[in-house]
């Protein structure tokens, strides 16, 4: 498969009370075309901060991130933004709606970044709301108004509205409820399923199990990683104890 | 008490640049308000200081010396309401001139006083650093006012020419005097040098009186104008100054420059209300959760608003304090730039009551303000707070449907956040029409009265020709109009009378009007009618509008004037009229209506194009020889031949009986042993020249200074005040939005999209107020009118403006914007 996303020596330090704190150390990782990878690790393994660094919300300290050919670490803030905008969509665990738009205006707040409107485009846009089992009834409603679970589709269709080359996920169903959250990795599953790239942080065995690739995380490096064929394609208890077996292996 | 000051100290410093914004803002406001206010104390009581410590007359009737009959002193006297009153006298010049710093003449109007009438006028305290006996050596000293040592850089011993025409009179400045307020600067001269320049200058008595009751002079005048009437004493030209108009002419720019400055503050006032407002609003949105955990900890929902309300106390608090000594220095700035236009010292205590009040006063104003915004936190009960309140949660319409976006979204954007802001885009267009207002006004007034001579040309209400000459009596008219126009440096010659020459009766009026008479107005050049039309038959006239304003005349009235004798007229239009605010406008057969002797004795000479009036009055010298006025100069009666001298001295004669006493052909012939000089007054034609254009400029060259100086302060100060409310708004909405800016951010949005999208947020509020503010603005200008005349307005010069002034807006929010770059989308994913 192509490589999306690599990195060089990542390295992600922040100063705390002038006490300089190495987060991600010298990290080299490659992110394949249509794989689904899931980031595991500790707390304060440097998870979240790996996703932002290589999804250009956040520039990294040391090292390269590279965009297929292109290096993104040199960027600047600007330039970062339109990277974002044109190829990466996010999914984040406390949703981020905006609280001062109706459903169909979150969603095409971030379509009309990266494009201009159109009437194909608003049809996406039902559709994908449709999909994700978000009726139209709901579309004027504020996210407010909605559950935890009907919150997070909305941010799963606004995040792949622009069909980016990659999805991030930051612990998309950490502030869901069971039910909520399987619909939820329903849908990444089915969006992986369909060819969409997908990064995603969790430390939850059950959203894990979704992935393709399990990279697990220790003091900023790689500690190990596990391979897995895609999600429904095996036997789901063999896969869970591969999985486990492998997490107990690097000691979480 | 000390954990609602320990909630507002942690408020303050959380919004560190919203504080010490609004802290300017308040300083601006208090050092405005209590430097204008404190300072307008000290300056009001400049005038009856003055005349405390000098002794000057109360009320003074100034009278040309030949209308002048020592028996109406008398009828004072007589009047037991009269404490005290004198006669004394003087002379004057409007076309003296003195040599500036750089050798070049400038037009300086002088009085001069004998000291013995000057000791009758005040109590008179020369100082001076020279000897008596230095002093007594001079030959011609001269004791020079106070304030004129400060403007014109005198020291003691230093020479002091003044030229009238071409004559100079040179003399060695003796000393000081602080005199009592005189419309010119007037000099103590001794009593030979004054016979000298008798013959040459304007000679004026003057009975000043004391009354014992102020509210009586008004009666007091009447009385004596009556009895003046009744015994046959016709006072022509007489000039009437009471206490008050003395009063209130003597500091009128500077009062005028203070109001300015007290509406000023008033203006930032409201903006400040609009802004606290606003910014509590954003506090208790913001921090909605934290006032749900306070309400359950068991704080009360008053307690929550009086830390919020103290928050503001304190910020207004540090900024009255800054404003207080801003305040008090600007209090000396102003009493300092007032004793340099008035030339006399006023007081420069600080009154801690004004500055005491005015702190108090302003921050009970933002305590009260505050307070009341901040009771919203009681519609939050702690369920409601941790539910971030029921004002957060969207039921309504929502505007601008992105799916209907056509163009771009930015801007789409942007109308979705006004429309979601509309009250606060309603306060914020009401704050900015109120500045823009006060800007495109204030750009108007400097346009127009900032450059001297437009308001001189725009409300003279009189003809400005190059130059104005009066004839010597009997003087055949069209003759010498021909004579003039025959010059190819005189484009046109109107035949006129001279300022004030005739006092026609009105009536209802005890004043009277002056006569401006032209032959046809249509020739004038600089008489505009502010309404109606130029008077064109015998029976038509216009009317200064001050005066039809004052008499209630209304245009196509009939009014009955009298000057000999009575006759009725139409009016058929107003003038404005800054110059003489009494003016009556007739044609010359409207004159001769009521003077059957009417005859033009002056003209308005215009020079031809690229003649300066300089070349045309050399070129009237050397024509007609020199005028009257400008007759045997001292120095020509003091050197030269023995003939020579004998001529001089004959003209200083002919000069003053065709000057003083209006005599149309003078002859002499002397007889010194056997020879026999002998001459006449034949070759000269002109009595005297007036340069009036020169005159009214430097007469109203303080206003225009005053004006030009406010006008640039207020814009200044409009443009602070601007940049300030779109700063505090844009850091407060930035602020109240920070998370969902964030998130904008993630989805790809640059900084600079954002901040875009924030300025744009403000462009409609700003559009409407300058929409509004210059409408008001250019409305404000023809209230104007009685008071200054026509204010030309440039729509295209006040459309660049507007232009300029919500570039300005933008500009300012986009910068305030900037803040956003600092968000961090990680920081604030991983809060």
């Amino acid at each position: 498969m192509r490589s999306v996303l690599h990195t060089e020596k990542l390295c992600k330090s922040f100063s705390n009370g002038g006490v300089q704190q190495h987060i991600i150390k010298n990290l080299d990782l490659e992110i394949r075309e249509k794989e689904f990878t899931v980031i595991m690790g500790a707390s304060g393994s440097g998870k979240s901060t790996l996703l932002y660094a290589l999804s250009g919300m956040d520039k990294p300290t040391l090292g390269k991130v590279f965009f297929g050919e292109e290096d993104i670490s040199a960027y600047s803030s600007d330039q970062l933004a339109v990277f974002r905008r044109k190829h990466c969509g996010f999914v984040f665990q406390s949703i981020y709606l905006l609280e001062n738009m109706n459903v169909f205006d979150n969603i095409m707040t971030g379509a009309l970044v990266a494009q201009k409107n159109s009437p194909e485009l608003v049809k996406r846009a039902e559709t994908l709301l449709k999909k994700v089992g978000i009726d139209e009834m709901l579309w004027k409603k504020y996210p407010n108004q909605l559950s935890g679970g009907e919150a997070q589709r909305v941010g799963i269709v606004r995040a792949v509205i622009n069909e980016p080359e990659i999805l991030f996920a930051d612990e998309p169903t950490g502030s869901l409820n069971s039910a909520s959250g399987t619909d939820v990795l329903d849908i990444f599953t089915e969006l992986n399923g369909k060819g969409q790239s997908i990064v995603m942080v969790t430390h939850d065995l059950r959203t894990a199990l979704r992935g393709s690739r399990v990279i697990f995380l220790r003091d900023g490096g790689i500690e190990g990683e596990h391979s897995m064929p895609p999600y429904g394609k095996d036997d789901l208890k063999k896969r869970r104890e591969n999985l486990q077996c492998f997490l107990d292996e690097m000691g979480w | 008490m000390n954990k609602i000051m320990r909630l507002a100290l942690a408020n303050v410093r959380r919004h560190k640049k919203e504080a010490v914004l609004l802290g300017f803002l308040i300083m601006l406001c208090m050092a405005l308000l209590s430097g204008a206010l404190s300072a307008e104390k000290s300056i009001r009581r400049m005038y009856p200081d003055l005349e405390a410590r000098t002794g000057a007359w109360q009320n003074r009737l100034c009278i040309v010396e030949q209308d002048y009959s020592a028996e109406t002193l008398k009828f004072l006297q007589a009047d037991e309401r009269v404490e005290s009153c004198a006669e004394y006298h003087y002379i004057s010049s409007a076309s003296t001139r003195i040599l500036d710093k750089n050798g070049k003449e400038q037009l300086y109007i002088v009085t001069f006083m004998t000291e013995e009438n000057e000791r009758i006028f005040e109590y008179y305290e020369p100082q001076t650093t020279l000897s008596a006996s230095e002093i007594a050596a001079m030959q011609h000293p001269i004791i020079v006012p106070v304030s004129q040592k400060k403007r014109l850089g005198l020291h003691e011993g230093d020479e002091f020419s003044f030229i009238n025409d071409s004559k100079r009179f040179t003399f060695t400045v003796a000393g000081f005097y602080e005199s009592g307020y005189f419309t010119e600067p007037k000099c103590i001269v001794n009593n030979a040098d004054y016979a000298v320049m008798r013959s040459i200058f304007d000679r004026y008595a003057e009975i000043g009186f004391r009354v014992k009751d102020e509210a009586e002079t008004k009666a007091i005048l009447d009385d004596f104008y009556q009895q003046c009437a009744d015994e046959g004493i016709y006072i022509e030209h007489l000039n009437e100054c009471r206490a008050e108009q003395m009063q209130s002419s003597f500091n009128t720019e500077v009062v005028y420059i203070l109001r300015i400055m007290e509406i000023m503050a008033v203006i930032i006032l409201i903006a400040v209300a609009a802004m606290i407002g606003y910014s509590i609003i954003t506090d208790i949105r913001e921090q909605i959760v934290s006032i749900g955990v306070l309400e359950a900890l068991g704080y009360r929902s008053r307690e929550i608003a009086l830390s919020y309300a103290s928050e503001y106390v304190l910020i207004a608090l540090a900024g009255c304090l800054a404003g207080t000594l801003t305040g008090i220095g600007l209090q000396q700035i102003l009493i300092y730039n007032a004793e340099n236009m008035k030339g006399c010292q006023a007081d420069r205590t600080v009154p801690l009551l004004t500055y005491t009040c005015v702190f108090a006063g302003l921050l009970l104003t933002v305590f009260l303000l505050a307070f009341v915004k901040a009771r919203a936190v009681k519609k939050y009960p702690p369920v409601l707070a941790f539910r971030k309140g029921i004002q957060n949660h969207h039921f309504g319409k929502s505007h601008f449907p992105l799916r209907n976006t056509k163009s771009n979204v930015h801007l789409r954007l942007s109308l979705k956040g006004i429309a979601d802001n509309a009250k606060k885009s309603v306060g914020l267009t009401f704050v900015m029409s109120i500045t823009t207002f006060a800007v495109v006004l204030s750009f108007i007034l400097y346009s127009f009265l900032g450059r001297g001579m437009n308001v001189v040309n725009a409300v003279a209400g009189h003809e400005l020709a190059d130059i104005q000459i009066a004839a010597v009596t009997g003087t055949d008219n069209d003759a010498f109009i021909a004579e003039l126009e025959s010059m190819p440096e005189i484009r046109k010659v109107l035949p006129t009378c001279q300022m004030s020459e005739y006092c026609i009766d009105l009536p209802d009026c005890n004043d009277g009007a002056y006569a401006d008479i032209y032959r046809d107005y249509s020739e004038t050049e600089n008489i505009f009618p502010c309404e109606g039309r130029f008077p064109q038959h015998d029976n038509e006239i216009m009317v200064a509008k001050q005066c039809a304003a004052q008499l209630g005349l209304q245009c196509g009235q009939s009014i009955t004037l009298h000057y000999d004798v009575s006759a009725e007229f139409i009016i058929t239009g107003f003038v404005t009229a800054v110059v003489n605010s009494q003016a009556i406008y007739l044609t010359e057969d409207g004159m001769k209506r009521i003077c059957p002797q009417f005859q033009p004795d002056s003209f308005q000479i215009y020079a031809a194009e690229g003649v300066s009036s300089e070349t045309l009055r050399a070129e009237l010298d050397r024509r007609f020889g020199k005028s009257a006025e400008n007759l045997g100069s001292a120095e020509n009666a003091a050197a030269g031949s023995y003939e020579e001298r004998i001529r001089a001295k004959a003209e200083q004669v002919i000069a003053s009986m065709i000057e003083q006493d209006g005599a149309a052909n003078v002859e002499y012939a002397i007889r010194s042993g056997d020879t026999v000089i002998s001459g006449n007054s034949s070759g000269i034609k002109i009595r005297s020249f007036l340069n009036i254009p020169e005159l009214l400029s430097y007469a109203l060259e303080m206003l225009c200074t005053a004006v030009s100086v406010t006008t640039a302060l207020f814009m200044g100060i409009s443009a602070i005040v601007v940049m300030m409310i779109l700063a505090i708004l844009t850091e407060s909405e930035i602020r109240r939005q920070r998370r969902e800016l964030g998130v904008m951010k993630s989805m790809g949005y640059t900084s600079k999209e954002l901040m875009m999208q924030l300025a744009f947020r403000i462009m409609p509020a700003a559009l409407t107020a300058v929409v509004i503010g210059t409408v008001l603005a250019v409305s404000g200008t023809k209230l104007l009118v009685s008071f200054i005349g026509n204010v030309p307005v440039s729509i295209p010069a006040v459309l660049l403006l507007d232009c300029v002034i919500l570039a300005f807006c933008f500009g300012c929010a986009y910068v305030s914007a900037g803040k956003i770059r600092k968000i961090s989308v990680y920081e604030l994913m991983t809060e």
